[in-house]
């Protein structure tokens, strides 16, 4: 048992970082052109702001078990296989992207107007703008958001144990549930309290530190 | 330095600037004051680009403002500092940085040499040098404005706008900050322009002034010259002394400049005409260290043509209320 508990447990920590690293990365993209084009943005543009935000908001509301199934192809074409731990990093991506583009833009948007404001006073260019007065300010909030993402994501791996992704939610649900085993069921649960607690403090140890 | 001409600024549909001339000159300590609304605030913003207009013109620093590209705009922004009523200050960047931010923007490196010393005379100027390293959240509102003004002044602005830059600080703190304005004026010959709803301000500061009302003006001069006529806006916004006067007899408020104060009007009214009358409000105000002062007394109606006569004799201004 200890031994499935510790592969299982890697596999989970193996998806989260995964899933937290692309989605961060990809979803920095649309937050930025959501932060931009907003009506009170430095370039609004009501029809990429409308178009990207229907976008973000569809995504947002699929549920993950069938969006996992739909985008079978797109795991395919991306990690050669559709199952396994890297296989399920695809649509544990996919589903965190708009989360995480939405965590983000709220961070970005919750920069007092009137540092913009007082650096467009200055003659800062819109870039200057962005990078040393909304991402300066935004940083805590932006670290807190990934925080809060990474805990959602915990969730979702547990789903991805549907499509043989591993990790402790599959053990739970196969050894635990199915086979009826409460053991497994309090084990992986204890494991999952104990990280989310780990990551939630480090979040808020660096939130203060930052703010 | 600021010549604004015929200017007209809308908001979609509704007009907030309307065709409003002034000049702005070199030196000046110029106050722009109004009820909240009255579209000061906007109106300092056309100054340096943050808003557009519609139509007339701004020539700032010799320049119209709507025909400047980015990179020009950029420029004049350069020269033009601007502080606020929140100080809009970047919270996780000490007092050095925050100062330095502007320098960030222009490509300079804020710890070269000249920067250094730059800030450090700039700290010296605002009185801060102590809080050099700390965090805008450790600092008082007084003390935040400050850095917000050495802030501006970073770039050797020719121009300093400021936008209800003391609304946030009390009676105490504002004289403080009035006082640094007026020695950066002096010292550094920076033109100010103060946007502000506090009459005190300008009284204290200014040596111009325009007042707007729903975006047109309806008053401008010296500040003291406003004070003495008798601008019924004027009255409503500093708050007419009429509803508290009494009802019977007859009002009349004199006012006192300078040349005159000493004299004895009053006393002599009553010794030469042998009448009696109720003092019912004075004041005394500071110009820019001038003092004017205003009496309004009470007499009764028998007397209204004696006293009236008689102050005509007098240097004073006056008038019935």
């Amino acid at each position: 048992m200890t031994q499935t508990m510790i592969d299982a447990s890697l596999q989970t920590l193996y998806m989260v970082f995964g899933t937290t690293f692309f989605s961060v990365v990809l979803g920095f993209i649309p937050a930025i052109v959501l932060t931009l084009t907003a009506p009170d943005g430095l370039k609004p543009n009501k029809v990429v702001y409308q178009i990207l935000d229907f976008i973000v908001n569809t995504f947002r509301s699929f549920p993950f078990i069938i969006l996992m199934v739909i985008v079978i192809p797109v795991t395919r074409a991306i990690a050669g296989t559709s199952i396994g731990s890297t296989a399920a990093l695809v649509p544990l991506t996919i589903s965190a992207i708009p989360f995480v583009a939405r965590v983000i833009e709220s961070a970005l948007r919750g920069v007092d107007p009137g540092l913009i404001e007082a650096a467009k006073s200055f003659g800062a260019s819109d870039m200057q703008i962005m990078v040393r007065v909304y991402f300066k300010e935004a940083l805590p909030a932006i670290l807190s958001g990934i925080i809060l993402t990474m805990i959602s994501i915990v969730g979702y791996t547990a789903m991805a144990g549907a499509i043989g992704g591993g990790g402790l939610g599959d053990v739970a649900i196969r050894r635990g549930y199915q086979a009826y085993n409460l053991k497994y069921l309090f084990v992986t649960s204890a494991i999952l309290i104990v990280f989310v607690q780990i990551v939630q403090n480090i979040g808020n140890w660096l939130f203060k530190k930052l703010s | 330095m600021i010549k604004v001409t015929n200017l007209i600024k809308n908001f979609d549909e509704l007009e907030v600037i309307k065709d409003v001339s002034f000049e702005i000159e070199k030196g000046d300590i110029f106050g722009i004051i109004g009820q909240s609304g009255a579209g000061k605030s906007t109106l300092l913003r056309c100054f340096n680009g943050l808003e557009d207009y519609q139509s007339g013109s701004i020539v700032a620093l010799g320049k119209e403002v709507k025909s400047l590209s980015k990179k020009d705009l950029q420029l004049m922004q350069k020269d033009m500092g601007m502080i606020f009523q929140n100080f809009n200050l970047l919270n996780r960047l000490d007092v050095y940085d925050n100062i330095a931010l502007p320098l960030r923007f222009w490509k300079q490196d804020p710890k070269s040499e000249e920067n250094k010393k730059r800030i450090h005379e700039l700290l010296n100027l605002v009185g801060l040098e102590e809080k050099i390293h700390s965090k805008p959240r450790e600092l008082s509102g007084g003390q935040k404005q400050r850095v917000a003004i050495a802030r501006a002044l970073v770039m050797n602005p020719q121009i300093l706008l400021c936008d209800e830059a003391t609304s946030a600080l009390d009676p105490k703190i504002t004289q403080d900050i009035l006082a640094l304005l007026q020695k950066i004026n002096q010292e550094l010959n920076i033109t100010i322009v103060i946007v502000t709803h506090q009459m005190e301000v300008v009284k204290q500061i200014c040596n111009k002034m325009v007042f707007l009302k729903q975006g047109k003006i309806v008053a401008q001069g010296k500040p003291e010259d406003l004070f003495v006529s008798s601008n019924e806006d004027i009255l409503d916004f500093t708050g007419n002394d009429a509803d508290i006067l009494p009802d019977s007899g007859i009002n009349i408020k004199l006012f006192f400049t300078n040349s005159n104060s000493k004299s004895h009007t009053i006393t002599s009214l009553a010794r030469d005409l042998d009448i009696d009358f109720d003092i019912c409000q004075g004041k005394l105000e500071n110009f820019r260290g001038r003092i004017l002062g205003s009496l309004i007394i009470n007499v009764e109606e028998k007397d209204e043509q004696k006293v009236l006569d008689y102050l005509k004799t007098c240097n004073v201004e006056w008038e019935v209320l």
